[in-house]
């Protein structure tokens, strides 16, 4: 399960229970181990000339017989040990250093859960520690980490080794300095060496550490003395491929970052997006395709618990969006940062804007129709002296964009309701498109960046308000041949300006004529240029595209791209590597952009793989598009002074560890998680490295087993790696004692199999690293799993959708999306149908003339021609529950026009708002078991019979989903149970069960069921099951009552008469991914004590033998009475039913 | 600090319909100023504030002339500054610059740009996209304008739009700020247009 996936899941698990609440989702800017990284990408060890120690394996001092391990000779062999060896190469930053080389039999595959350890005694040890060692050790997943511990009282991980690697042959290779494993020096004998394999049974932290073979110590032997690496040759260190210096003070504090993304319940897709930051309450705004998305990150974890709510901004669907959040107060001013939100295409265009991030809209001056017009953008800052804020707004609000043969530029002065006069910012051959994003400096001075004015890269500058503009390319830069915007930062204040500059320092990051990521710097409004320089050479960037800068302080600025490694014409899919991996990349500079530092801010997720289409629309036909990304992406700061980003993610799902691009645009934001900030004022105080940040919980869930697993995410390090996780427990009421379990850094999963089903639990994590432990963030009692089994209740969750979001809010309630399920559960006509549920807020009263509609696109359009999706919905006509009608149809492919074929299966609707709308496959496609649907979405709308059910005129609305059909028939796989009884009570005596077996010859009950034919069936299951009734099947009987007490189901019969084969049918059970209906069998023969099917003689005499007896497990079923004794009653009783038999 | 043409001194410029005549010019300069012989035209002068206040109806407190170095044409443009900001007006007057071995006809450019000709050493990427189709995208094309200049095309855009009218050897382009619909704005810009082409 890769990364991405893995946090889906803890999200689901966590949102659901919440309906609108979305955990974060995350990728981890570092401390996560690579995949196979020990193969694939270490370095190799030193070879050197000099006597065998020198050299890896070096001397052999231990040897172990093969095929010893325990399961020999075909099981384990990963874990045969063979040989231990230990190697004193000479390193080239002089480092003392032990090389161990742990041989076994081969390592063809890596087992999971598995230690390689080698285990030893140097001459001195700290107190209370009697070992070293280093191991290798893999995780559930097979992925392997390399580190060194001690051995005391238990056994402590104290970090990760300095080199490790493994080959396929079973060497292991470990490398760690001396100073870390009690420092031996040369001369000093290492004691008592033993290798041994284990393999972890039960879970981490908690389970146990099985022994699958190890080497022998006798006494201190084996042992090993230093030699040291003196009479080896030293390798000269390695240039390090840096030309970009390193700021002051190394590399601390240089930033890391997280990554996050909508759940997929309700995901975002689109290409160039924009982001925008609001100041004051630090929501960060995020345009995608036409959805404007509000995201709340909360900082109590890390990463951040993120929220992202669709404000449904008024749009139609564009392919020019632009997003800009206006942050830029005055001190003191307290105006709402006001965010603006424009769409365009050529039948209309639209710019809205809000002040509360999205809650609510207002129209600005439109709906001109746009010619020729492209790459729109906006920006705002302070006016320029000697203009000052007018009373309606603080700021002027420029509005630029291409016209059919220059950019303009307008200026709003009421905040954006209005605009003057598009004034051209460059003369028609002066500059060639296209240009980037505007920006405002602090005196007022705007800037827009642009690719080619004469050949170079340059901004246009206005000191006037936008009435001017001159053009200032930087001479020493070289334009791109692609279409690439340029992008521009400015210094937001004066902190670390160089004294005496007047004007805030520009920053100009661009795609050089090569390709690679440049920034130029300018102290006079771009008069001259300094600095010009390319950045992320210590990655080898051979390309990079969507340049994006913001800057900070003056002196501090960030400079996104992304970057690859791959050499060629990166805008070639015939000739690019398709499975060339590109990253974000950010390079930041604290000293005026002197220097930069580069990170990769996506190290082990690629944003896209292979050509990226950079060359405009109709030069971008590529099958598969990809130009999926589209043309630019967008960076700002917060108020915190955090970088973040807003990126479309190409890369997703499989693509992620694959080498198939998936040319998604999945919104996608890195924010700054660590290390020294743009705002000086907000650098980690104290310095860093300090304790790591709280981790995120995502889900603490159980599973049908009983188990508990805590899941949460990797927190940003605080600058240095992450040792372990501590996982506690408490009871409620309760306190935290000791951890219940340390996990290793490379974990992020807890299962706790201790937990006692009966008790109500809390648990919380915490991270360790060199500095110290982190706090933790909440606590988290154990929540129900999220719905996703289509077999189950409403079936699967596809959509789910913030409450509270529908226009007008908090009217339209009725129409306020909650959720979107499908459902297949097994069809009593066998049918295959599809059960579509859509969960609205409040339906407690049904308005008149509302319109419910899912629609998707099936694998293979409708037949329809014309079409291309299907819906089912619901109408609610004249009001009320009676009133309402359910169809299906199909959707217009050009203008959503649904066309409706006729009633639905069946369908209903209940107050608490569960519309429920069954229709049978063959009537939208037939689609099979592994049809996928996609874009499923709810969309609501008022007034019936809309003409177009397109999302823009919803009055709510779900992101789009999908769902993998699996058949009705896969739900038919009802759960089995363990066993099934027919229990009765024998007064004093207890309960005491006769067998049910469901397969072969019936259990029989031979005890009387009272006058009115009472009993009592108890059916147990090996996990929680629901069941939705049950049911006499077959035989004269019913079912009084039914109680579902976790894994067992109690059935109270009455009224099932004697001498008959009855069976009774528990109907839709459920548990796990399990679903069907069980039949338990059972015979009725009052008085058959002997099992033969019959009451005769044979009865009486055994009843007769016990006799006198109270009852017990050995005698019971001759107290046919079950009255706790076996007496006169009984024999009586059966003599009374000589005769009878089971027919 | 750009000095401001007071818009008494635009008004009599204007007047004057004297091309060369004004001594206090405000067209700015670059760092590296052009041929000074081309800096000829003075866009500020070719409207007077009356005139703009007639069709915009807020008074005209300002003109700002400017000027780039182009390698080709000489171009003006001057922003009339209206009290009400939103209500002001982009003028910019492009002829071929006759005192420059590489200038070129405006009539070329015109064709050009709304012609079927394309820009000189461009690739058809770039001319596609600084024409602004995207992905799957039908924009309007420039609206075809009759009654004003030998041609003219109107270009819309978010907040408005552009005049495009090709009158002689000169192009020009008129944009109005302000929240009036597109048709109110095309015909107040033809209005100006013709004023302006009766002092070219």
């Amino acid at each position: 399960m890769n990364k991405t996936v893995k946090n889906h899941v803890g999200r689901l698990i966590v949102s659901l229970c919440l309906i609108a609440a979305s955990a974060g989702a995350l990728a981890l800017a570092a401390g996560s181990p690579e995949k196979g990284s020990a193969v694939r990408s270490r370095p190799p060890l030193p070879v050197a000339s000099g006597p065998a120690s020198c050299t890896p394996p070096g001397t052999t001092v231990v040897t172990d017989p093969a095929g010893d391990q325990t399961g020999a000779p075909t099981v384990n062999q990963q874990l045969d040990i063979l040989s231990v060896s230990i190697a004193e190469p000479c390193f080239a930053d002089g480092i003392d250093k032990l090389v161990f080389t742990f041989k076994v039999a081969n390592l063809n595959s890596i087992p999971p859960n598995g230690h390689w350890k080698t285990q030893f005694v140097p001459p001195t040890l700290p107190t209370g520690i009697t070992a070293f060692f280093v191991e290798m050790t893999s995780d559930q997943n097979g992925n392997v980490t390399y580190e060194y511990g001690n051995v005391g009282t238990t056994t402590t991980t104290l970090g990760t080794a300095d080199d490790g690697s493994y080959n396929a042959d079973g060497t292991i290779t470990i490398t760690v300095a001396n100073s870390k494993v009690g420092n031996p020096v040369v001369g000093n004998t290492l004691m008592q060496i033993q290798g041994r394999t284990q393999l972890l049974v039960g879970a981490a932290g908690t389970g146990l550490l099985s022994t699958i073979d190890s080497t022998t110590v006798t006494g201190n032997n084996p042992s090993y003395t230093l030699v040291g690496h003196n009479s080896c040759s030293c390798p000269s260190p390695t240039p390090t491929p840096t030309p970009t210096p390193t700021p002051p003070g190394g590399t601390t504090g240089t930033p890391r970052y997280q990554n996050y993304n909508p759940p997929p319940t309700n995901s975002f897709n689109g290409g160039e997006p924009s982001i925008g930051v609001n100041w004051q309450t630090g929501n960060v705004m995020y345009l995608a395709s036409f959805a404007a998305i509000r995201v709340g990150f909360d900082d109590c974890s890390s990463p951040a618990r993120d929220t992202w709510t669709n404000t449904n901004a008024p749009s139609a669907v564009s392919l020019d969006p632009i997003l800009f959040t206006d942050h830029m107060r005055a001190a003191g001013d307290l105006t709402p940062n006001r965010t603006f939100v424009s769409q365009l295409t050529g039948q209309d265009s639209i710019t809205v804007f809000t002040d509360d991030d999205g809650a609510s809209y207002l129209p600005s001056q439109g709906g001109g129709i746009p010619s020729g017009v492209d790459h729109q953008t906006i920006g705002a800052g302070p006016y320029h002296a000697p203009l000052v804020a007018t009373p309606v707004y603080p700021n002027p609000i420029y509005y630029c964009s291409q016209d059919i043969a220059v950019s303009f530029c307008a200026r709003s002065d009421d905040g954006g309701a209005t605009f003057g006069p598009g004034v051209p910012i460059y003369n028609v051959t002066q500059c060639t498109g296209i240009h980037g994003h505007v920006k405002v400096a602090p005196d007022g001075t705007v800037y827009v960046p642009n690719r080619s004015c004469n050949g170079k890269a340059a901004v246009t500058v206005s000191a006037d308000n936008g009435l001017t503009w001159t053009v200032k390319p930087i001479p020493t830069s070289s334009t791109t041949g692609f279409l690439v915007d340029p992008s521009v930062g400015i210094g937001a204040n004066n902190v670390g300006k160089p004294t005496g500059q007047a004007s805030n320092t520009v920053y100009l990051g661009y795609q050089a004529a090569n390709s690679h990521p440049k920034v130029a710097v300018s102290h006079d409004q771009g008069d001259t240029w300094v600095n010009d320089q390319e950045v992320g050479t210590e990655f080898g960037l051979q390309s990079a595209t969507f340049p994006e800068l913001v800057a900070g302080d003056d002196n501090r600025a960030a400079y996104a791209f992304f970057g690859t490694m791959v050499p060629g014409n990166y805008t070639s899919q015939a000739s690019f590597p398709p499975d060339a991996a590109w990253h974000l990349y950010i390079a930041t500079s604290f000293d005026g952009g002197v220097t930069w530092t580069t990170v990769d801010a996506t190290p082990n997720d690629p944003v896209q793989r292979g050509s990226i289409c950079n060359l405009g629309t109709t030069s971008c036909m590529n099958t598969p598009n990809d130009r999926n990304l589209l043309d630019f992406m967008d960076e700002t700061v917060d108020a915190q002074g955090r970088t973040i980003v807003g990126y479309p993610d190409g890369c997703v799902g499989p693509c992620i560890d694959g080498n198939v691009n998936s040319f998604t645009a999945l919104a996608s934001i890195a924010r700054q998680s660590g290390g020294k900030r743009l705002f000086a004022a907000n650098d980690p105080n104290p310095a860093e490295p300090v304790a790591p940040a709280a981790p995120r919980v995502d889900s603490v869930t159980k599973d049908g087993t009983g188990i508990v697993r805590v899941d949460w995410s990797a927190p940003d390090n605080g600058g240095s790696a992450i040792i372990i996780y501590h996982v506690f427990r408490r009871t409620d009421p309760g306190t935290y004692g000791a951890p219940l379990a340390t996990v290793p850094a490379s974990t992020t999963m807890y299962d706790d199999t201790t937990a006692d089903p009966s008790v109500s639990y809390f648990y919380k994590v915490t991270a360790m690293n060199a500095s110290g432990e982190s706090g933790n963030c909440r606590e988290f009692p154990i929540t129900a799993p999220p719905p996703n089994n289509p077999c189950v209740g409403t079936g699967f969750l596809v959509d789910a959708d913030p409450t509270g979001d529908q226009m007008l809010a908090p009217m339209n309630a009725d129409l306020d999306i909650q959720a979107v399920l499908v459902g297949e559960p097994v069809q009593p006509d066998n049918i295959n149908r599809l059960i579509f549920t859509m969960k609205v807020a409040d339906l407690s009263t049904i308005p008149a003339n509302r319109q419910f509609r899912i629609v998707w696109t099936p694998p293979t359009p409708p037949a329809m021609p014309g079409t291309d999706r299907y819906y089912v919905g619901m109408d609610t006509n004249t009001g009320g529950a009676g009133a309402a009608t359910f169809d299906y149809g199909v959707v217009t492919s050009s203008g959503n026009v649904p066309i409706s074929l006729g009633a639905a299966d069946a369908g209903s609707v209940d107050p608490s708002g569960v519309i429920q709308i069954a229709i049978a496959n063959n009537k939208v496609g037939n689609p099979a078991a592994g049809a996928t649907f996609t874009l499923l979405s709810g969309r609501n709308f008022a007034g019936n019979g809309n003409a177009t059910i397109t999302k823009s005129s919803a009055i709510d609305s779900t992101a789009d989903g999908s769902y993998t059909l699996i058949g009705n028939a896969a739900c038919a796989s009802a759960p089995v149970p363990v066993g099934a009884v027919s229990a009765k009570t024998h007064g004093s005596a207890g309960v005491f069960d006769i067998d049910l077996p469901l397969t072969g010859n019936p259990g029989i009950e031979c005890r009387t069921g009272g006058t009115n034919g009472d009993h009592q069936i108890i059916v147990t299951f090996p996990a929680p099951v629901t069941i939705m009734s049950a049911m006499v099947s077959s035989g004269t009987g019913s079912v009084s009552s039914t109680t579902v007490n976790g894994s067992q189901v109690v059935v109270n019969l009455t009224g099932v008469a004697n001498a008959q084969a009855i069976t009774v049918t528990l109907v839709g059970v459920a548990m796990g991914s399990s679903f069907g209906n069980v039949s338990v069998p059972m015979d009725v023969l009052l008085g058959d004590v002997t099992l033969n099917r019959s009451v005769n003689g044979s009865d009486v005499s055994q009843a007769k033998s016990n006799s006198g007896q109270t009852t017990t497990e050995a005698n019971f079923r001759n107290d046919v009475t079950a009255n706790g004794a076996i007496n006169s009653s009984d024999v009586g009783t059966i003599k009374q039913q000589s005769g009878t038999f089971i027919p | 600090m750009r000095p401001r043409r007071s818009i008494i001194t635009g008004i009599a410029c204007a007047l004057a319909l004297a091309l060369t005549a004004c001594g206090q010019r405000s067209e700015k300069t670059s760092p590296e100023p052009p041929d000074t012989k081309a800096t000829t035209i003075d866009s500020c002068r070719f409207l007077t504030a009356a005139e703009i206040q007639a069709v915009q109806n807020s008074p005209i407190t300002n003109s700002e002339g400017s000027s780039q170095p182009d390698p080709a044409f000489s171009v003006s443009q001057c922003v009339y500054t209206a009290a009400d900001h939103n209500r002001s007006v982009s003028l910019t007057v492009t002829r071929k610059n006759q005192t420059l071995s590489s200038a070129r006809e405006v009539k070329d450019l015109w064709r050009e740009t709304f012609g079927e000709q394309k820009h000189a050493g461009e690739s058809d990427a770039e001319k596609k996209e600084s024409a602004g189709e995207e992905e799957g995208e039908k924009r309007a094309a420039p609206t075809k304008v009759t009654g004003v200049g030998e041609a003219a095309y109107w270009v819309g855009y978010q907040f408005g739009g552009a005049l495009y009218v090709l009158h002689h050897d000169a192009l020009i382009r008129l944009s109005l700020g302000g929240p009036d619909s597109k048709e109110t704005k095309l015909e107040k810009s033809k209005t100006l247009a013709q004023k302006i082409i009766s002092r070219l």
